[in-house]
C-alpha cells in the first residue's frame, strides 16, 4: 500500500541526500539534535558512487574519508552516491550504519553488544538502540528536507563545490 | 538472535491503522496463527507466528512476548524446494512405468499432470524444508514493525499474517512518508515533490 502518488519520480533525492551526508561531514557541519540527546556523524569505512550516465558504480573502503583522494576524484567526475556508511557518536554509544538507495533504506547496523544479564534486559537495551538509530534516521532526513527546499541549500552546495575544488 | 547478539539490522515497515491491544491479546492473535496452527505438510511454504526466543520457547502463553512496551516475537518461514534435475530423472522413471503398466505409447496431458502431482506429493514429503526466522518488533504506539530480514517473498507473508493477526496493513517506507512522519509538514512536502535533481 502506497500512501503517496508521487507527481513524478523523485528518486535522485535519494542520492541527493547520501551525497548530502557526506558534504556535511566534510564540511564538519555533522552535530545534530534528537529528543534523547545530541549526536554526531563521520562518513567512513565504506562508500559506493556511481555515474547516472553509464550507470558504472565503484566501491570505496577506507578508515578516513578526508584522506581518500578517489572519493573526491568521483565527486568531481559528477559521481553521485548509492551507497554510504556512517558512524555515529551518541555520548559514550557508538552506532554504524550503512544507507543504500533504490529504494533508500538502512541496510547494515552495527550496534553495541547488551551489558545487561537477563533476557529481558539485553531485548529492552538492543530494541532501545534499534529505536535510536531509525531516530536518527529521520532526523537526517528531515534536516536534508528543510534545507534542500530552501535557499540554504545553495549555501551548502556553494560551500561543499569549494571545498572539493580546493582539495 | 540478531535483536540479542550480532548485527542489529532491522527494516522498518509501517502502518496506518491505531491498535491498541494489550500483552494478553497480542498473545491470542500470534497463538491463533501461530505456524503450528498454520501448518499443513503438503504445502511448500509454510508459515507463522513463533515465539521470540525460539526454539527455547514454544508456547506463546507462557513465552515472553511484552518487553518494555514493545512486542517481541518472530516468524518462522519452512520451504520446500525440490530439485528440478532429480524432478526430472524421477519423472521420467515414473513415465515409464506409467506407460507400461497401462499399455500405453505416449502420455496425454492429463496423464503428465497426474504424474507430476503424485510426484511432487511424494517428494514433497521426503524432503526438508528451509527454515527462516523472523525476528519482530510490534511498536503500536508508533504504528511500525522492525523485521530482522526483508525480501518480497518475506514482504508477502509478513503482510498475510499481520492482516490475520491484528487486521493491519503493512507497508514498506518511503523516503517522503518518513519526512512526512517526522515533521508533519504538508507544505514541505509538497516543495519536496516539486524537486528537480540537482547536479552537485
Amino acid at each position: 500500500m502506497k500512501l503517496y502518488t508521487d507527481k513524478k519520480d523523485i528518486t535522485f533525492l535519494e542520492s541527493e541526500f547520501l551525497t548530502y551526508l557526506l558534504g556535511k561531514y566534510y564540511l564538519g557541519e555533522n552535530l545534530f539534535d534528537t529528543e534523547n540527546g545530541s549526536f554526531y556523524f563521520e562518513a567512513s569505512e565504506h562508500i559506493v558512487l556511481y555515474n547516472p550516465n553509464t550507470e558504472e558504480k565503484i566501491s570505496i573502503e577506507s578508515s578516513d574519508f578526508n584522506l581518500c583522494k578517489e572519493i573526491y576524484t568521483a565527486l568531481k567526475d559528477g559521481k553521485k552516491v548509492f551507497e554510504l556508511s556512517i558512524k555515529v557518536k551518541m555520548g559514550s554509544i557508538s552506532f554504524d550504519i550503512t544507507f543504500r538507495t533504490e529504494p533508500l533504506r538502512i541496510v547494515r547496523v552495527n550496534a553495541p553488544k547488551s551489558i545487561a544479564e537477563n533476557l529481558q534486559d539485553k531485548v529492552i537495551e538492543r530494541g532501545l538502540y534499534l529505536k535510536e538509530i531509525y531516530e536518527i534516521y529521520d532526523v537526517l532526513l528531515s534536516d536534508f528536507a528543510q534545507t534542500r527546499t530552501t535557499d540554504d541549500w545553495y549555501i551548502f552546495i556553494r560551500k561543499f563545490r569549494e571545498f572539493i575544488t580546493n582539495i | 538472535m540478531g535483536l540479542i547478539s550480532g548485527s542489529l539490522t532491522f527494516f522498518r515497515l509501517h502502518f496506518q491503522e491505531t491498535i491498541k491491544l494489550s500483552n494478553q491479546e497480542i498473545q491470542l492473535a500470534l497463538d491463533k496463527y501461530s505456524f503450528n496452527n498454520l501448518f499443513e505438510e503438503e504445502k511448500f511454504v509454510n508459515y507463522g507466528f513463533v515465539p521470540f526466543d525460539f526454539p527455547v520457547q514454544t508456547d506463546f502463553l507462557t513465552a515472553d512476548t511484552d518487553f518494555d512496551g514493545l512486542a517481541v516475537f518472530g516468524v518462522r518461514i519452512d520451504e520446500k524446494k525440490i530439485n528440478k534435475k532429480y524432478f526430472d530423472i524421477e519423472f521420467e522413471r515414473m513415465k515409464s512405468a506409467f506407460l507400461l503398466e497401462n499399455g500405453k505409447t505416449y502420455l496425454t496431458k492429463t496423464d503428465k499432470e497426474f504424474l507430476k502431482n503424485a510426484l511432487n506429493k511424494k517428494l514433497l514429503k521426503s524432503s526438508l524444508p528451509t527454515t527462516s526466522i523472523v525476528e519482530i518488533i510490534l511498536n503500536q504506539d508508533e504504528k511500525c514493525i522492525f523485521v530482522s530480514a526483508l525480501n518480497s517473498k518475506v514482504m508477502d507473508i509478513l503482510e498475510h499474517l499481520f492482516r490475520l493477526a491484528f487486521e493491519i496493513a503493512i507497508y514498506r517506507e518511503s523516503m517522503i512518508e518518513n519526512i512526512r512522519k517526522k515533521t508533519n509538514n504538508a507544505k514541505l512536502i509538497d516543495d519536496m515533490l516539486m524537486l528537480t535533481p540537482y547536479n552537485f
